[in-house]
């Protein structure tokens, strides 16, 4: 019976992305643009301005002013450096360290994937803010460290994905004809098994990136990451907490285009996971 | 009258390349006490109408029917309240893969008090003596202990009982048994189907088999419909129809079943090409492009299923002229002259007492103790020009043993040697040497090449280290192409563009392309349908002929190994219990386990039934 | 056949589906990770330089430095320091409190019910929540109700939890003065904290259930239970429905680490004095021995809790345990 069930094509699928991922597509391109030119627009997040604080947003603060006379509107263009060179710079390392180690252990296996595995174990048995809360306590929070800690917090879930997926494609048939065939191991791997994997990190990649960017904004909310008067986005809704009552708009913008961000991460995310068909949950 | 009278039943699907009738116009009666067989290659329709006449369509599936009457009940259309009605009380279900149809959650126990009337689950105490009772009849072992287990500590063939037991919980009347036995190794297949028969004499039941295999079907079942491409195409008494076959594709799935009882100079013949996709099928027969006596009339008119007078029963054909249809002869390449082996030549290879345990040491995993082993002391050893079989169930050692010998397992004890030098012994050159004479053949079709790589690109893989020319190689790929029966433009697909015969033959040129001296194929048809597995049996053949190579052919099916072999060896449990010339093993098994075999191989076409008719 | 007792009945139809096998190696392995936990604190102590010093008041002199090194045996060769930190943590020995002076560990399970009350509550309702809209996403009866509920749902997936219990704060204390912000003094503190967890559960229970309950709607072996006649409502709940918890729950248990990360930032958020907060406000005022020993028993808490998450996985699907 599953054959009737499932007679959706693979060439059907990978047509163009539906409307709503191509919003997500342009979305995410918008706010990363603005984050990219915020150095060139000419709008300054420092500069106070006494005679205007805590005002709402006008035609001249579209996004209001904080308790400083600071326009949040620069403030949230400004702010989304932080988030985003962290997401992606300790994805990117993530993504790498969990391929290599991914690989490793999937192809050579015994004491590699033994020890490998062992401690993806333990460091999965550490809750991901609590091990960064203990990092950045121990060796102060910079910019740097927050990428390391969000980096070795999310390798796991990469090497997970790839180990199986290393496992399961290097006993198949293909692998093993080009094995008798007197292809060299590290070509195998570079030809055969390491594109099967690529997919899935297209999947896990995007989930981390989203991750990371949540686990950022998290620890800069609690006061632990980037730290003011900086512009980033977790911590300017930190600072709107307290002016919640007098000026909704300090915490809400921020909020927003975090929320625009890893709303379009996600979207993104979900329609490459129904286009490999991979499940994007970290189940296999 | 009829228990199930169906007539012109059509299914359509709605998908997202267009509407898709896997079922176009099946009519069908079957009396109480009566077996139908229906037969067919996949994708012919069998399994979906079998599925409707339970009600078991999923939602994308639409049914039309002129007549479509259960148990004197008209269900053409019945809400789905009444088809459970029906499914409740009339009709019992036996699926394909026994391990898959139990819930693997619940016990055995709930399970079947699931399917029970309620009186007889009234009570724990009355569920559990109605359970016995059922295990009991289904010739279950032990039943009390299989109530408390789970599906996944049964084996496939208890499985099995136990779906049977649990579609016999409310007498019904009719039992659908999807491909029973597919799943099964050969020894359970004969016990299960011989369960279904027993059964339907003592209950009376009206049975539908659906299945692949006419073989399967053969001694069963009363009647026979063959099914192609949505539609029955012959349908008759099944001996009329096995030995006097009225449609060219009833007589090629005949002509293309290697038996254990079939001479080796007759020749399988097989159908080339593919069933018709059905989305958009243009008029006329179906099977016209893939049929020797297909004329002009056959593309305009698709035959109705009309009865013969001569054969007694009914064919959709308009060649069959009234009486058994003639194939044309085989053509003289594909049949099988014996290539007298060279035995006082050296060996290629020998496998001298070799052992294998599985399971690495890993950590935390200590007190598992000792895996029994799953190739137990097993020698042997093959010549130039020699064809030797290894037949056993799975998890018989036998793919072990071929994999040992390629390098793809290290033996845990004993030593294979290539030429006269063991494998660990040989120096890089002959290392290279090896890995050239002795090639692979793989089982599976659809994981033996890789699915992002072109066709050519997989066969060019093999010749990487041999040719250093690229020009030079592309000219081996398109005569190895040529050699095995395959156009030059499949040179150019992926793999999921092909069909399973087709990429089988790819993995041989894969191996051709180095020049073996040994083949060593692993079930090299196994996943295939009847009428392609014919074409590659005849194209080993016919290989083997014109190279001269030598072959280990890996089956479980003894008569892949009568038609190939000059000798072979029967493995059971990573035991080697018999070997010998192929005639005398069939003929004069030794051993209690061979015997067992030959017995459950299902009583394929026998030779005067194969040449009787007119 | 000889008849059977009721209770005879009974047994044949009672079995744990755990075995004893099972547990022993989760249990070791959990073992296993918590020791891993536990010498990652320890490494990272240590390769900060002096880890008596980190542990002393900012205040402190040379003396008292070095009276706590020797205390807890800081001033011995590092494999002897590695033993007695084991000791000491076993023991619940740890220096004191920075700030309150009293036993760090104490300090910790003091408020561990009250995170135990959020984080568990949360999850059941959280896990409840996503369940049922799974459900009807899948076997609703019109298309809005397999729409709607589960469209509705994800966009919260894309709410950071901070930001989330902000805008509750906003609209039911603010604006509304319904509920109050802060503190924890009576079960209405609770709500708020409790909605915000909740929303990080659900969408991907709702979501991974939909899935696995569309994936196998058709299998084999459900299509033997509609085999048998029983009614479709039963197939859906009894086979379709409960089969398909076995990927949710350990979907729960790999968001476990999630759920915590949440409490943390909730707890702070509301002022709720729970773990969380007392983790970072000891992070935060470098109550170094506090903020260690916070960590050390959330990963004891969170170990066990996987544990138990993995015994209810293979509750629900006894092969899982199979490996």
């Amino acid at each position: 019976m599953s054959a009737i069930t499932t007679q959706t094509t693979k060439a059907v699928r990978r047509g163009m992305p539906p409307v709503g991922v191509m919003f997500a597509f342009a979305t995410l391109g918008c706010v990363l643009l603005m984050t990219v030119s915020a150095p060139f627009l000419g709008v300054d997040p420092y500069k106070q301005d006494l005679m205007a604080i805590l005002l709402p947003p006008s035609f001249e603060h579209p996004f209001g002013t904080d308790l400083l006379g600071r326009d949040i509107a620069a403030r949230v263009i400004w702010g989304g450096i932080p988030p985003l060179f962290v997401g992606f710079t300790a994805t990117a390392i993530a993504v790498l360290l969990g391929l290599g180690f991914g690989l490793l252990a999937g192809y050579r296996q015994g004491i590699v994937d033994g020890f490998l595995s062992r401690l993806a174990d333990i460091q999965m048995s550490i809750p991901g803010l609590v091990l960064a809360l203990l990092i950045l306590v121990l060796f102060g929070a910079s910019i740097t460290n927050l990428i390391i800690v969000i980096a070795l917090e999310s390798w796991t879930m990469h090497y997970r994905v790839v180990r199986s997926q290393v496992m399961a494609v290097r006993n198949l048939s293909f692998v093993e004809a080009a094995r008798l065939a007197s292809i060299g191991e590290v070509w195998i791997v570079l030809r055969h098994i390491l594109p099967s994997t690529i997919p899935l990190l297209a999947v896990t990649g995007t989930a981390n990136f989203s991750q990371a960017l949540l686990m950022e904004a998290a620890l800069s909310f609690l006061g632990i990451g980037v730290q003011p008067p900086t512009p980033d986005w977790g911590t300017m809704v930190s600072e709107g907490q307290s002016q919640l009552a007098g000026g909704w708009w300090i915490a809400m913008f921020p909020g927003m285009a975090l929320v625009l961000v890893m709303w379009s991460a996600q979207v993104i995310g979900d329609w490459l996971a129904d286009v490999y068909s991979v499940r994007g949950d970290g189940l296999q | 009258m009829s228990f199930l009278d169906i007539s012109e039943l059509k299914i359509q699907i709605l998908s997202r390349a267009g509407i898709v009738h896997p079922v176009r116009g099946v009519s069908l009666q079957i009396e109480p006490g009566e077996a139908l067989g229906l037969v067919g290659e996949s994708g012919c329709g069998k399994t979906i109408t079998s599925m409707a006449i339970a009600g078991l369509l999923t939602p994308s599936a639409t049914l039309t029917a002129k007549r479509f009457v259960v148990g004197g009940v008209d269900m053409s259309n019945a809400s789905e309240r009444a088809w459970r009605n029906i499914r409740r009380d009339s009709v019992g279900v036996i699926f394909q893969n026994p391990m898959k149809a139990l819930n693997p959650r619940m016990l055995v126990g709930t399970q079947l008090a699931e399917a029970m009337a309620p009186k007889d689950r009234g009570s724990l105490r009355a569920s559990h003596m109605k359970s016995m009772e059922l295990l009991d009849s289904v010739g279950v072992t032990q039943p009390k202990a299989r109530l408390s287990q789970y599906p996944h500590e049964l084996s496939g063939g208890l499985a099995q009982r136990i779906v049977i037991a649990m579609a016999l919980a409310r007498n019904p009347k009719l039992l659908i048994a999807d491909e029973p036995t597919t799943a099964l190794d050969a020894s359970v297949q004969k016990q299960i189907l011989d369960l279904i028969d027993n059964l339907r004499k003592e209950l009376k039941l009206a049975v539908l088999m659906v299945t692949h295999d006419l073989g399967v079907v053969q001694e069963r079942v009363d009647r026979v419909a063959v099914m192609y491409a949505g539609r029955i195409i012959e349908h008759g008494a099944t001996d009329d129809v096995i030995s006097r076959s009225s449609h060219p594709y009833t007589a090629a799935l005949v002509a293309a079943m290697p038996s254990i009882d079939r001479g080796r100079d007759k020749p399988l013949q097989g159908l080339e090409g593919l069933p018709p996709p059905l989305i958009n099928l243009p008029g006329g027969c179906a099977l016209r492009p893939r049929c020797a006596l297909a004329t002009g009339i056959c593309e305009q008119i698709d035959p109705p299923l009309a009865f013969v007078e001569r054969t007694g029963h009914w064919a959709a054909c308009h060649n069959h002229h009234h009486g058994r249809v003639v194939l044309p002869p085989v053509i003289a390449d594909t049949t099988m002259e014996t290539v007298a082996p060279e035995l006082d030549a050296a060996a290629i290879m020998q496998v001298r007492s070799i052992t294998k345990v599985f399971g690495q040491q890993r950590l935390l995993n200590f007190w598992r103790g000792p895996r029994p082993p799953a190739v137990k002391d097993v020698s042997l050893s093959i010549a130039p020009g020699e064809t030797l079989g290894i037949v056993g169930e799975s998890g018989s050692g036998k793919t072990t043993v071929a994999r040992m010998m390629v390098g793809l397992e290290m033996p845990t004890e004993g030593e294979i040697l290539f030429g006269d030098k063991p494998l660990s012994a040989l120096e890089p050159a002959e290392i290279g040497q090896w890995r050239r004479e002795v090639q692979f053949v793989f089982q599976d079709s659809s994981s033996s090449l890789n699915p992002r790589f072109t066709i050519a690109r997989s066969i060019e893989e093999s010749l990487l280290a041999l040719e250093p020319d690229a020009q030079a190689r592309q000219e081996r790929i398109r005569k190895l192409l040529a050699e095995v029966g395959l156009t030059e433009a499949m040179a150019s697909r992926k793999p999921n563009q092909l069909s399973g015969g087709q990429r089988q033959r790819v993995g041989i040129a894969r191996a051709l392309a180095r020049n073996p001296k040994l083949m060593i194929a692993d079930e090299p048809v196994s996943a295939l349908d009847v009428s392609v597995q014919a074409t590659i049996l005849n194209l080993l053949n016919r290989l083997r002929r014109e190279r001269g190579m030598s072959y280990i052919i890996i089956s479980h099916d003894l008569g892949v190994i009568r038609y190939i072999c000059d000798r072979m060896i029967v493995m059971y449990r990573g035991d080697v219990v018999e070997a010998g010339s192929t005639e005398a093993v069939l003929q004069n098994p030794q051993h209690e386990y061979t015997r067992r075999l030959i017995a459950a191989a299902p009583n394929h076409i026998s030779e005067n039934q194969r040449s009787t008719g007119t | 056949m000889a008849t059977i007792s009721h209770f005879k009945a009974l047994q044949a139809r009672l079995r744990s589906p755990i075995e004893v096998r099972f547990l022993l190696r989760r249990a070791i392995g959990g073992l296993f990770s918590l020791w891993g936990a536990v010498t990652i604190v320890f490494l990272m102590l240590y390769a900060t330089g002096n880890p008596a010093e980190v542990l002393a008041p900012e205040t402190a002199t040379a003396e008292q430095v070095a009276e706590l090194a020797r205390q807890y045996g800081f001033d011995q060769p590092i494999y002897l320091q590695y033993r007695n930190f084991l000791v000491n943590i076993m023991q619940g020995n740890f220096p004191n409190s920075l700030y309150t002076g009293r036993p760090a560990f104490q300090e910790v399970l003091y408020r561990v019910p009250n995170t135990l009350l959020l984080g568990l509550t949360a999850v059941v309702l959280g896990a409840l929540l996503g369940l049922v809209v799974g459900y009807v996403s899948s076997s609703g009866r019109s298309r809005i109700m397999r729409v709607v509920p589960i469209r509705l749902l994800m966009i919260l997936q894309s709410v950071p939890n901070f930001f989330m219990g902000l805008l509750l704060i906003y609209f039911f204390s603010l604006t509304l003065r319904w509920l109050p912000t802060s503190g924890f003094s009576s079960w209405r503190n609770l709500i708020l904290p409790i909605t915000t967890l909740a929303c990080y559960v659900a969408p991907n229970v709702a979501r991974l259930f939909r899935s696995t309950m569309n994936e196998i709607r058709f299998e084999e072996h459900i299509q033997t239970a509609r085999a048998k006649g029983i009614s479709e409502r039963a197939v859906r709940i009894r086979h379709n429905a409960i089969n398909a918890l076995g990927p949710v729950t350990t979907l729960i248990g790999l968001q476990l680490g999630g759920v915590l990360a949440g409490a943390v930032v909730v707890e702070t958020l509301f002022a709720y004095p729970g773990v969380g907060q007392l983790l970072v406000q000891a992070v935060v005022s470098r109550d170094y021995p506090v903020a260690l020993a916070a960590v050390i028993l959330v990963c004891l808490g969170y170990n066990i809790a996987s544990l138990l998450v993995d015994v209810l996985v293979v509750i629900i699907d006894p092969r899982a345990q199979k490996r």
